[in-house]
């Protein structure tokens, strides 16, 4: 019976039409997903994880995904990643360190007394910038660099506040960058020296 | 036909694929899809099955039920590595967050929140890694789950959860089902 239907109908002005708005609308939802999840897509920061910079009421933000899938996320950006503790849920927070680098946990934390920490391989670092109310790498530990959706660059609402989302490190943090860089500087020059060996 | 036509097709031939379900080529079949040799299929002998897999394996993967936040002990699943962001990886889910691990001669381990608890059918040495490696690893790392075998036709057909082949790491399930997983712990180990 349907295919009667079909066959009375098919060549009506009404269903081509009707066929041709359906196409345009798939096709159209298929490029805004595709913008929203290569390019760039809207995000509302909730909570009082990152206080200064984003208002734990809620702030309307732009992301970028490029420099995640490009491998360019620096030190110091704020990122959106899904949440270690719940596959559901998205968090926002700064990256304080990428693979390799060091970070240095304060105490009072899941991960022990203070210590410096290495990141390993393929992870990140992340923390809010809220030091005192933020469930973060502090509890969770090093995050993978896979579970990174975006870097929020751009700050829309509330209006008054809207501009640029600027990538910094707290100055402990910087501190504990330069620390390494020293290190990693002199260890290179021991082993130059090694390789070199005596000097004539 | 014309160009932007077809470009509109692609695109929701792209969404699909990323959405619902998608074709993808294992290459390293035996990290994934070792043969469970029971005593049943007739060989008696524990024989390797490895040579019917080689040359990789042409699936059907789900992108539905991670997006849908179902996950099942038993279940093979595609994941990014949680080591190199790019890099894709089929491992078994064998336990889910609250439930204990026990690997060989370890201790009890439980599986946090919001993470599950992935091997390789062929072994912890795998390239690339497990759990027995990383520990347990979020969730929201996986892509996707194998739904079925296209290719070599002498595996055709769609896969149902099963424990891991030779794995000796024991789960404690909270929700009882790790009976079709592995043998239960006994009690005082923990």
């Amino acid at each position: 019976m349907g295919s009667r239907f079909w066959q009375r109908y098919k060549n009506s002005p009404l269903a081509t039409e009707l066929l041709d708005r359906a196409a345009y609308f798939t096709k159209a939802v298929a490029a805004i997903y595709i913008v929203r999840e290569n390019l760039v897509e809207f995000t509302v920061c909730v909570g009082p994880s990152m206080m200064p910079t984003f208002n734990p009421r809620g702030d309307v933000a732009l992301l970028e995904h490029v420099s995640v899938w490009s491998g360019h996320v620096k030190a110091g950006d704020v990122v959106l990643a899904r949440s270690m503790q719940n596959p559901r849920h998205m968090v926002c927070k700064r990256v304080l360190a990428l693979e390799g680098g060091t970070v240095f946990v304060p105490s009072s934390t899941k991960l022990g007394l203070g210590k410096t920490v290495t990141v390993p391989r393929g992870h990140v670092w992340l923390q809010g910038d809220n030091f005192s109310n933020s469930t973060d790498s502090r509890h969770y530990g090093p995050v993978p660099y896979a579970m990174l959706r975006g870097r929020v660059f751009l700050k829309v609402w509330p209006i008054r506040e809207a501009g640029r989302v600027r990538n910094k490190l707290p100055p402990w943090q910087e501190a504990e960058m330069q620390r390494q860089q020293q290190q990693q500087q002199q260890q290179h020059k021991f082993q130059e020296a090694l390789r070199r060996g005596p000097p004539r | 036909m014309r160009v932007p036509d077809v470009l509109g097709w692609l695109g929701v031939a792209y969404v699909i694929q990323d959405c619902i379900a998608s074709i993808a080529l294992i290459k390293d079949a035996r990290c994934a899809l070792e043969e469970v040799s029971d005593g049943s299929s007739g060989g008696g002998a524990a024989e390797p099955s490895t040579n019917s897999v080689s040359g990789g394996l042409l699936t059907v993967v789900d992108k539905l039920s991670p997006r849908l936040f179902h996950f099942e002990r038993g279940d093979l699943v595609v994941l990014k590595s949680p080591e190199e962001h790019s890099k894709r990886l089929v491992r078994r889910l064998i336990a889910l967050e609250g439930d204990f691990v026990s690997v060989t001669g370890g201790k009890l381990e439980r599986v946090p929140k919001g993470a599950g608890w992935l091997e390789a059918d062929s072994g912890a040495l795998e390239p690339g890694g497990d759990s027995r490696v990383w520990a347990a690893v979020p969730l929201a790392l996986i892509e996707g789950r194998v739904a079925a075998v296209l290719w070599p036709p002498a595996r055709w057909g769609h896969l149902s959860p099963q424990p891991t082949p030779r794995s000796a790491t024991k789960v404690l399930g909270q929700e009882g089902s790790l009976e079709i997983l592995s043998p239960p712990i006994d009690e005082e180990s923990y």
